[in-house]
C-alpha cells in the first residue's frame, strides 16, 4: 500500500464516522468550526517594508510619535546651519572701508603713527 | 593688578568702534572666503587663520572696498596690506583716528602737513644721524 491508499482509506474511515453523527453532534461541530474561522484574523493591507524574517516594519506607527521627529529635525537644523554659515559674508561696518581708503592713500601709515604728525594735524585743527 | 586688566581690557577693546557691542566675532577660514577676496588678501594667507575674527572682518570689508580703487592705490593697499595687519588693534585704531582728524581739515592745510611729514621723512632719510619715525 503506497502512501495515496493510505490517505483515501484514512479519509473514507473519517467519512464513514461522520455519517454515523446525530445532527446534534453534526450542529455541534459545524458551530465551533465557524467560531474557530471567524477567530482567524483577517488579513489587513499595510503599507510598510516587509522584512526577510516575515514581519513588516510599519513605519506609520513611527511617524504618528513626536520623538521620531526629533533626530530629523536636528539634522534638518544642522544642515539649514550649515549652508547659512557658509554663505556670502555680510558686511560688517564702515571701518573696513575706512581702512582701505587709508591703506590705499598717498601718506604712509607711519606717518599717522607719527607722534609729530599727530602734533601737526592737532595744531592745524585748533 | 588693576591697571594690568585694565590695559588688557582696553588693547582687547581698541580695535572695536565706541558704538560696537562687545560680542565676538567668529573668524572665517581663508579656505571660506569668495576667490576676488583671497586675491586682494593673498598677502596675508598665512597668517589668516590665527588672526581674530574682528580683524578677519575688517579686512574683508576693506578687501571689497578694493576694487573700487585706482590702479595706484590698489598697488599703495597690496604693499601696506601686510604691516597693517601686523599692527596692534591700538595702533590700527589710532591710524584711524589720525586719517579722520586729517581728512576733516580744509585741503590747504592738509598739503601743508603732507609736505612737512615729507620734509621729515627726507631728513631722516638723508640725515646723517637722525632717529626713524618711530611709531608712537
Amino acid at each position: 500500500m503506497n502512501e495515496n491508499d493510505f490517505g483515501r482509506l484514512i479519509a473514507d474511515r473519517l467519512n464513514a464516522g461522520l455519517s454515523g453523527l446525530d445532527d446534534s453532534k453534526l450542529n455541534r461541530l459545524q458551530k465551533a468550526r465557524q467560531a474557530a474561522m471567524a477567530a482567524i484574523p483577517q488579513p489587513v493591507a499595510v503599507s510598510g517594508l516587509a522584512t526577510a524574517q516575515g514581519p513588516v516594519l510599519d513605519w506609520t506607527h513611527w511617524v504618528r510619535k513626536p520623538l521620531f521627529w526629533l533626530p530629523i529635525l536636528a539634522i534638518a537644523g544642522v544642515v539649514a546651519y550649515t549652508s547659512w554659515s557658509s554663505g556670502p559674508i555680510e558686511p560688517f561696518d564702515e571701518i573696513g572701508a575706512l581702512d582701505a581708503k587709508l591703506l590705499a592713500g598717498e601718506l604712509p601709515v607711519d606717518a599717522l603713527l607719527d607722534k609729530d604728525f599727530a602734533d601737526w594735524v592737532r595744531e592745524s585743527g585748533e | 593688578m588693576a591697571s594690568l586688566l585694565a590695559t588688557i581690557t582696553f588693547c582687547a577693546a581698541a580695535d572695536t568702534a565706541p558704538a560696537q557691542p562687545q560680542k565676538p566675532v567668529p573668524q572665517v577660514p581663508w579656505k571660506k572666503l569668495p576667490n576676488s577676496e583671497r586675491q586682494v588678501l593673498a598677502p596675508l594667507e598665512r597668517e589668516w587663520d590665527s588672526m581674530p575674527g574682528l580683524q578677519q572682518r575688517r579686512l574683508i570689508d576693506s578687501a571689497r572696498t578694493y576694487p573700487k580703487l585706482a590702479p595706484n592705490e590698489q598697488a599703495r593697499y597690496q604693499e601696506r596690506i601686510r604691516g597693517w595687519a601686523s599692527l596692534t588693534p591700538q595702533q590700527r585704531q589710532q591710524a584711524r583716528e589720525k586719517y579722520r582728524d586729517l581728512s576733516t581739515l580744509p585741503p590747504e592745510k592738509q598739503q601743508e602737513i603732507r609736505q612737512r611729514w615729507d620734509t621729515k621723512r627726507s631728513g631722516a632719510e638723508t640725515g646723517p644721524a637722525a632717529p626713524p619715525a618711530a611709531p608712537k
